[in-house]
C-alpha cells in the first residue's frame, strides 16, 4: 500500500509540476480581463462597478492631481463588485501587503447598494457575489497569479495556443482600466442605450435599497479612511438612466453625503453633469469620455480635499 | 459530492487510505460514515429519506425470511415495494402526475391540485431500484436476509454507486461488505487507471460537447438543418461519456478498496440491433427489468405466446423511459425503443434470412449505421426540453442545405478548434476501446513496457485531461434520475 500511495502522489505532484512550470511561461498573454487586478498589491485604488472599472483612467487621474499616483482600478461589475462583504474582504487583501497607502476612489451608484426584492432579509450571504469569482479567489497579489488562471480559465489548453486576446471589444490599461471597444456611432449607441434602459427598468421592478449593501460601503469607507483619502464619486449617466435609478434609491445623495461625513471623505457626484456623459450604453463613459472626466476629477479631487 | 470535483480528489484517497487502515470489524462503519458525508454533500435532510426506506427494507428482509407462511411473505414485499416506489413516487412523478391532472381538467396556474415545491433526492431511482431488488432476491429464496443492519445499509448506500449506479444485485454486493479485502497493488492500480479513464470521457470528451448540445437543446428555435443534426449525434456521445465516465469513476474507486461491481457498458454504439444495444447499455439497469418486469409479464400472460413478448417489451420500455424522468419526453423516448424491440423481436426470422443474402460486408455495417442513427434519434426525445421542442428539431432536421455546413455550427461563441478537439479525443477513445476489446482493460502491452515510457504515458494523460477537461465541475447526466 506504501508503495502504491507513494506511486499515486507522485503521479498528481508530475502534473502539478508540469502546471507550475509551464504555465507562467504562457501568461504574458491573454488570461481574462480581470487577471491583470489580482497581480500586484495596490497603493490607491479604484474601487466600484463596471463604471469605474471603464471609465475611470488612472493616468489622467493623476496628472489632474498634479501627483503621479500609483493607482490600480479594482473595479469589475455590480453582479461582483457592489458593497457587500466579500468586496470589502477582497480590498482588503488587495491592499494588505501595502503599507504607503494613498487615496481611494470609490464609485457609487444606487446599484451598488441594493439587493433583490426577493432577498427579504437582506442576507448579505444571498447577494450573488458570494458565489462569484472574487469570493473564491485567495492570492490577490501574485505575479504570475496562477491560482485565477486555474480557476477561471477552463479548458486550459487555449493558453498555449493564442497569447493574445481573443477579440477586440474587451482589454485591459497597465492599471487594469477595462477597455471596451464598442461603435460609437450614434445609430449603435441608441440602440444600446435603449437596451439599457429596457434592462435596468427590468431590474428596478426586482430591486430594494439594501441597508446592509450600505452598511459595508461605510465599513469599507471607514476601513480606508485610516489609510488614506477616500473619495466617493457618482459619474456622469445618461439622463434616462439617472431617472430610474432615482426611483431606486430617492435618497442615494444624501446616504453618500452621511457615508462620506462620518470619515472625512469626499463625495462628489457628478451625475447631472450631462456634458460629461458621453456613454457607450447610457451608463459607461465612452474611452475618450473616460479620459476628459478622470482628468477633471483627478483635479476636482486636488482642489476639494 | 461530484465524483469530478477537487473534493472527491480529496475524499477518495483519504477513505481509502483510512479503510486499509482500519481493522477489518471497522471497515463497514467507516465505509457507511464516508458514504452518508458523499451523500450529504448534495442536500444533508435527504439523507432521512434514504434511512428511512432502508429501515423499512432491512426489517422487510428479515421478516420475508422468516416468516414461512407465503401470504404473509408477499405481504411484506409488498410493504417494502410500497415504501420505495411510494418515495418515488412523491419526489419523482407527483408533480407530473398533478401537471397532468390539471392539464386535463383544464386548470389554469394556481388552481387544481397544488404542486409540490421540492428538489429531486439525487440519484433516488438508482438506490430504490436496487433496495427493491434486495427484499425481491430475499422474497424469491435466491438471497439470504442480511441481519447486520449496518451491513444493509452499505449495500444501498456504498459510495461509489450510490447516485448512479451501476444498480447491484444482493448476491453481488452484500457477501462482499462481510469478507475481508487486503489492499491489492494490481487491483488498486487497475481502479485508479479505470477512475482516470472515467474521468476523460467526462471532463475532456463529454462537458465539451455539453456545451455545444446545450446550445442548440436550449435554443430549438434558433438552429436548424445542420446544426441540429450535428447537436444530436453529438449528444448521443455526450451521454455515452457521460455516464459511461460516471461507471468507470465507481467502478474503479470500489476496485481500489478491492469491491467488484458489475460492467454497466459494453461499446454499445456497436451494437448492430436494439436487441444487442440494449444488453451493452446501462447493462444494470436493463438485467434489472428483464428480471423484476418483462420475465414476470412473459410468464404471467405466456398463453398469448409472442404477443406476450411483444407486451412486456412495450410496457417494460414505457416504464424504463418513466424510470429516466417524469416527463412525456422520457415515456416517449422508451416506448420508442419499445416499439423498435418488438419490430426487432417479430422480424428475427425476416433478419435472418436477409443476413444470409446479403454480404457480411454490407449487412453488418447496415445493421450498425441503422441502429446508431435510430438510437440517436430518439435521443432528440430523451434530451429536448419539452415535447413541442423535440417535434420542432425533428422538423428541422429536414431544413439542411449545404451553405449550413461549418466549423461553427454552434454560432461565434463556440471556437471551431473546440469541435476540433472534440473530435480528436472521440477518435482516441475509439482507438482505445479497440484496443481494450484486443487485449483487455488494462491493455498488458503498456503495463510491460519499461517504467520511463509507462510513466510518460501516464503523466500525458493526467496532462491531457488537465489542459483539456472543461472544469466547470458539470454534473453527471443521470444524477437527475
Amino acid at each position: 500500500m506504501k508503495k502504491f500511495a507513494l506511486k499515486y502522489l507522485l503521479f498528481f505532484a508530475l502534473i502539478g509540476l508540469f502546471l507550475l512550470t509551464t504555465l507562467p511561461m504562457f501568461l504574458k498573454g491573454w488570461v481574462g480581463e480581470y487577471y491583470i487586478h489580482f497581480l500586484r498589491p495596490g497603493k490607491s485604488l479604484i474601487i466600484g462597478s463596471s463604471r469605474a472599472a471603464q471609465g475611470l483612467v488612472s493616468d489622467e487621474i493623476s496628472t489632474g492631481y498634479g501627483k503621479k499616483l500609483d493607482l490600480e482600478n479594482f473595479g469589475f461589475g455590480a453582479a461582483v463588485s457592489s458593497y457587500g462583504p466579500v468586496y470589502l474582504e477582497a480590498i482588503k487583501q488587495k491592499i494588505a501587503e501595502s503599507n504607503e497607502q494613498e487615496l481611494f476612489i470609490l464609485e457609487v451608484n444606487p446599484w451598488t447598494i441594493s439587493c433583490e426584492k426577493s432577498n427579504t432579509n437582506d442576507d448579505a450571504t444571498l447577494f450573488p457575489e458570494a458565489e462569484g469569482f472574487i469570493a473564491k479567489q485567495w492570492m490577490h497579489n501574485a505575479n504570475p497569479n496562477i491560482e485565477f488562471v486555474l480557476r477561471n480559465n477552463t479548458p486550459l489548453y487555449p493558453l498555449f495556443l493564442n497569447r493574445n486576446r481573443p477579440n477586440d471589444v474587451f482589454s485591459a490599461d497597465n492599471h487594469s482600466r477595462l477597455v471596451v471597444n464598442v461603435p460609437m456611432d450614434s445609430v449603435s449607441v441608441k440602440a444600446r442605450l435603449l437596451s439599457s434602459n429596457a434592462r435596468f427598468e427590468f431590474i428596478l421592478s426586482n430591486s430594494k435599497f439594501s441597508s446592509t449593501r450600505y452598511s459595508y460601503l461605510c465599513k469599507m469607507v471607514e476601513y480606508l479612511s485610516a489609510k488614506g483619502k477616500v473619495v466617493l464619486v457618482q459619474m456622469p449617466i445618461d439622463k434616462t438612466v439617472q431617472n430610474i435609478e432615482n426611483k431606486l434609491v430617492p435618497s442615494f445623495d444624501a446616504l453618500m453625503q452621511k457615508a462620506a461625513a462620518q470619515n472625512n471623505a469626499l463625495y462628489l457626484d457628478y451625475s447631472d453633469s450631462t456634458a460629461l456623459a458621453l456613454t457607450t450604453d447610457g451608463t459607461h463613459l465612452s474611452n475618450d469620455a473616460a479620459k476628459k472626466f478622470s482628468l477633471i476629477l483627478g483635479k476636482d479631487i486636488k482642489s476639494k480635499f | 459530492m461530484l465524483f469530478n470535483s477537487l473534493e472527491f480528489l480529496i475524499f477518495f484517497p483519504l477513505v481509502t487510505a483510512l479503510y486499509f487502515l482500519l481493522p477489518h470489524r471497522y471497515r463497514w462503519l467507516h465505509l457507511l460514515i464516508a458514504s452518508c458525508a458523499f451523500y450529504m454533500f448534495f442536500i444533508p435532510v435527504y439523507i432521512v429519506i434514504l434511512l428511512g426506506t432502508i429501515v423499512i427494507d432491512y426489517y422487510a428482509g428479515i421478516l420475508i425470511e422468516d416468516t414461512l407462511d407465503p401470504i404473509k411473505r408477499k405481504r411484506w414485499l409488498t410493504l417494502s415495494i410500497i415504501a420505495n416506489v411510494g418515495v418515488l413516487c412523491v419526489f419523482k412523478y407527483y408533480n407530473f402526475f398533478t401537471d397532468n391532472v390539471n392539464a386535463l381538467f383544464g386548470y389554469n396556474v394556481g388552481e387544481g391540485i397544488p404542486y409540490l415545491d421540492m428538489i429531486l433526492p439525487i440519484g433516488l431511482s438508482f438506490h430504490t431500484f436496487q433496495a427493491m431488488s434486495y427484499t425481491i432476491e430475499v422474497h424469491r429464496g435466491n438471497q439470504k436476509a442480511e441481519r447486520h443492519m449496518g451491513i444493509y445499509a452499505l449495500y444501498v448506500m456504498f459510495y461509489p454507486q450510490l447516485v448512479a449506479g451501476p444498480i447491484e444485485r444482493p448476491q453481488n454486493m452484500l457477501h462482499q461488505f462481510h469478507e475481508k479485502h487486503e489492499f491489492d497493488y494490481s487491483k488498486a492500480v487497475s481502479g485508479v487507471k479505470l477512475m482516470c479513464w472515467g474521468m476523460f470521457k467526462k471532463v475532456v470528451i463529454a462537458d465539451r460537447l455539453a456545451v455545444m448540445v446545450d446550445e442548440v437543446y436550449n435554443h430549438p428555435g434558433a438552429y436548424e438543418g445542420y446544426p441540429v443534426w450535428m447537436a444530436t449525434y453529438l449528444f448521443s456521445i455526450q451521454v455515452f461519456c457521460d455516464f459511461s465516465g460516471y461507471s468507470d469513476i465507481a467502478l474503479g474507486s470500489a476496485r481500489v478498496m478491492g469491491f467488484d461491481l458489475m460492467k454497466n457498458f459494453n461499446r454499445p454504439y456497436w451494437a448492430t440491433s436494439i436487441a444487442e444495444f440494449w444488453r451493452k447499455w446501462h447493462i444494470s439497469l436493463n438485467t434489472w427489468f428483464v428480471d423484476y418486469v418483462y420475465t414476470p409479464i412473459v410468464v404471467n400472460k405466456r398463453n398469448w405466446e409472442k404477443w406476450a413478448v411483444v407486451y412486456a417489451i412495450l410496457i417494460t420500455f414505457s416504464l424504463s423511459g418513466l424510470w429516466h424522468g417524469a416527463k412525456w419526453t422520457f415515456v416517449i423516448w422508451g416506448t420508442l425503443h419499445g416499439i423498435a424491440l418488438s419490430y426487432d423481436f417479430l422480424s428475427k426470422k425476416m433478419r435472418k434470412k436477409w443476413s444470409k443474402a446479403i454480404p457480411s460486408t454490407i449487412y453488418k455495417p447496415l445493421s450498425l449505421f441503422l441502429t446508431f442513427n435510430f438510437v440517436s434519434f430518439t435521443y432528440i426525445f430523451f434530451r429536448a426540453n419539452t415535447v413541442e421542442d423535440a417535434f420542432h428539431l425533428i422538423a428541422s432536421l429536414g431544413k439542411l442545405h449545404l451553405s449550413q455546413l461549418s466549423l461553427h455550427p454552434f454560432g461565434m461563441t463556440i471556437g471551431a478548434m473546440e469541435l476540433i478537439v472534440a473530435f480528436v479525443f472521440i477518435i482516441v477513445m475509439e482507438v482505445i476501446h479497440s484496443l481494450q476489446v484486443q487485449y483487455g482493460e488494462n491493455l498488458p502491452f503498456i503495463a510491460k513496457a519499461p517504467s520511463v515510457v509507462r510513466w510518460s504515458l501516464y503523466c500525458a494523460a493526467g496532462i491531457t485531461i488537465v489542459l483539456f477537461g472543461v472544469m466547470q465541475k458539470q454534473s453527471f447526466i443521470y444524477f437527475q434520475f
